[in-house]
């Protein structure tokens, strides 16, 4: 009497299983594009560009674009080549600053009791909660008093008003996923209580570290209000304030365009993809499970 | 090895006092206990013995020196943690090396220690594992190991065993005790479980409130409580302790309350009850002290089986007298209990226990 009703285990997981990856796939497909399409553009002929139907892949790509906007020896590439210099020097300086010290302080924030802590703290998850044009105004009126503008220390102190406040409550939260005993067993071991922290605590939670660190690089690296009102001239310029003046200066030299903020994306795109392991962790829990 | 000497040591966390006057001697190769309810101050103890938190007043001594300002790596002592805490990032052998780097020991020695220690241990199969593939026994006495390479002047546990499901925690007692003894190891060891402190330890030590309790043997602290707490806190059922007032009648002294009266007839007792200061006491009793009697008994204390709990050899029988309520045991395997069944009892007067009710001190005749 007993009907075998609808569908059976197997094949409902089958189902899901075709579902969910139709939707991945549409979302990858949905993100990717952009970045496809910017690579299609760049290395286009320019009579193919506005071909309608349209073209992913042109008859006869070239590499002329890249040649013209990236090679230093050509105009735009001098000034690319400026631009990526300022880039990397402001966000490699101000990581380097955020993780010197961040780290000690996530830790003390983790470990220790002193006066003040709350409010300290308090301090950096509030900073947090602003978005980074709120304090725009503010910086650049300081930057001025300071008589900073226009110059990396300028740019780079700027830089670390967001990436150290990030940088130490994710670091705090990978600190406190290690148990105190840890420490307590490593002092008793025979280390002081740097020691403990540099054999024991920096190991564990080194993918966690790595994690933050790459993070706060990429939000320099593609910062963009804080270099565009902080620098003026030409040769203080970052490459995401050189793209947006390639764009105003050059509307018409799309292939151009699109070949630069290709050569600008992809660094990100792979360090993302290599490291999208790490990132979860970072972004989710802390790092080590006893 | 070397002697622990702690002296009126005092702990204050902003306005509570976590220990209070703690005054003891760990001797050499003594296996010590310091056991108590939660928040009574052990693991603070064994925490400032070890260096990981100051003191707030007081003195602690190491084999004759005072080390209250060393840090915890100069004081000679090892310690095992209720959760281990290995190091999850280094093998089984690099754990049990990581101390003898740190002080810098020579690669020949320290390997000889580690396979010592190994061996004694029964781990040397899982010297190349990493400490999460490890079972939790296993992970233990790799912990074990780590303090053993380090032949410390003492060695400090804190609750090494909670985390064992109970089979194996009897089955590592045995093994620490027997570990102990060989190593003639001074061991400063906190618990909970009073059962724990009894089975293992040379001296208890139970601390209540922050404050000492008792210090002394497992016989003496068993058989000879200080306190009321003592006696409420060591063995397991619980002594029995009940207030009882003090009555002089014709010369005699009497026990009663509103569910019974006793008059103890031996001449030590009447004697300790002649020079009680109060007259409100509390009576304390084991429930192997008090023999079952058929009801058509003519002298004792009537009583009626409220419940039982057989546990093979040993059956607990608990009894209302009164608004009373009494625990016993019988070992007499032809005894049967059934609930609502009316008993009398008596008390062993020999192992009877009389606190001051408001000072809960024992009391002795002097």
């Amino acid at each position: 009497m007993s009907q075998f009703a609808g569908v059976s285990r197997k094949q409902k997981n089958l189902i899901n299983t075709i579902v969910i990856y139709f939707f991945i796939l549409l979302i990858s497909f949905f993100a990717a594009c952009p970045l496809l399409w910017m690579l299609s553009t760049a290395i286009k002929p320019r009579d193919q560009l506005f071909r309608i139907p349209p073209q992913w892949i042109p008859n006869h790509p070239t590499l002329e674009h890249f040649e013209r906007v990236l090679f230093p020896t050509r105009p735009n590439g001098k000034l690319f080549f400026r631009y990526f210099l300022n880039s990397t020097i402001v966000s490699v300086v101000s990581t380097i600053l955020s993780v010197a010290v961040s780290v000690p302080a996530a830790y003390a924030f983790s470990r220790f009791n002193f006066p003040g802590k709350d409010v300290a703290y308090f301090g950096v998850l509030a900073r947090n909660m602003f978005p980074l044009i709120v304090f725009l105004i503010p910086l650049f009126i300081l930057m001025r008093i300071l008589r900073l503008q226009d110059t990396y220390a300028g740019l780079i102190i700027a830089y670390l008003t967001f990436t150290l406040p990030l940088s130490i409550w994710l670091l705090k939260g990978f600190f406190d996923g290690i148990p105190k005993e840890l420490e307590r067993a490593a002092r008793i071991d025979g280390c002081t209580r740097f020691g403990a922290f540099v054999r024991i605590i920096l190991p564990l939670t080194a993918p966690g570290l790595a994690a933050t660190a790459i993070y706060s690089f990429i939000l320099a690296w593609n910062e963009f209000a804080y270099a565009l009102t902080l620098t003026h001239s030409t040769s203080m310029r970052t490459l995401p304030v050189g793209l947006a003046y390639f764009f105003t200066e050059n509307t018409a030299d799309w292939p151009g365009l699109m070949a630069t903020a290709f050569t600008i994306s992809v660094p990100v795109v792979i360090m993302f993809l290599i490291l999208q392991r790490y990132f979860v962790a970072a972004l989710t829990q802390g790092a080590i499970k006893q | 090895m070397a002697e622990i000497v702690l002296k009126n040591v005092y702990k204050y966390y902003n306005d509570v006092l976590a220990v209070d006057n703690l005054s003891l001697t760990v001797n050499d190769h003594e296996f010590v206990t310091l056991v108590g309810p939660s928040g009574c101050g052990k693991t603070t103890t064994l925490n400032m013995i070890a260096g990981l938190i100051d003191l707030s007043d007081g003195e602690i001594r190491i084999g004759g020196r005072v080390v209250n300002e060393l840090d915890p790596k100069d004081r000679d002592i090892a310690m095992v943690f209720q959760n281990y805490a290995l190091y999850p990032h280094k093998t089984v052998r690099q754990n049990l090396e990581f101390p003898l780097r740190m002080r810098k020991v020579d690669k020949a020695i320290r390997d000889q220690r580690i396979n010592r220690a190994a061996e004694i241990l029964g781990i040397t199969n899982l010297l190349d594992r990493r400490p999460k593939e490890l079972s939790g026994g296993q992970q233990q006495r790799v912990a074990l190991g780590r303090a053993i390479v380090r032949d410390p002047a003492a060695f400090l546990m804190d609750e090494p065993l909670s985390n064992l499901d109970a089979k194996l925690r009897v089955h590592m007692r045995a093994e620490l005790k027997h570990l102990q003894e060989e190593l003639k190891a001074t061991v400063v060891y906190v618990t909970h479980d009073q059962l724990e402190a009894m089975t293992m330890s040379d001296r208890v030590a139970i601390m209540n409130g922050g404050r000492l309790q008792q210090y002394g043997s497992p016989a003496e602290v068993y058989h000879k409580p200080a306190n009321a707490f003592v006696a409420g806190f060591i063995g397991s059922p619980s002594m029995n302790l009940i207030p009882v007032d003090l009555i002089q009648e014709n010369g005699n002294y009497r026990l009663q309350n509103e569910s019974f009266h006793f008059t103890p007839q031996s001449p030590r007792l009447q004697s300790v009850l002649n020079s009680s200061p109060s007259k409100n006491l509390i009576l304390g009793v084991r429930h192997t002290a008090i023999p079952l009697l058929p009801a058509t008994t003519a002298e004792g204390i009537p009583a009626q089986i409220y419940t039982f709990e057989p546990t093979g050899d040993v059956t607990f029988v608990h009894l209302q007298v009164g608004e009373q309520l009494i625990t016993a045991s019988t070992d007499d395997p032809e005894f049967q209990a059934h609930t609502g069944d009316k008993l009398i009892i008596r008390f062993d007067e020999n192992r009877l226990h009389l606190f001051d009710a408001e000072t809960t001190l024992a009391l002795t005749s002097d």
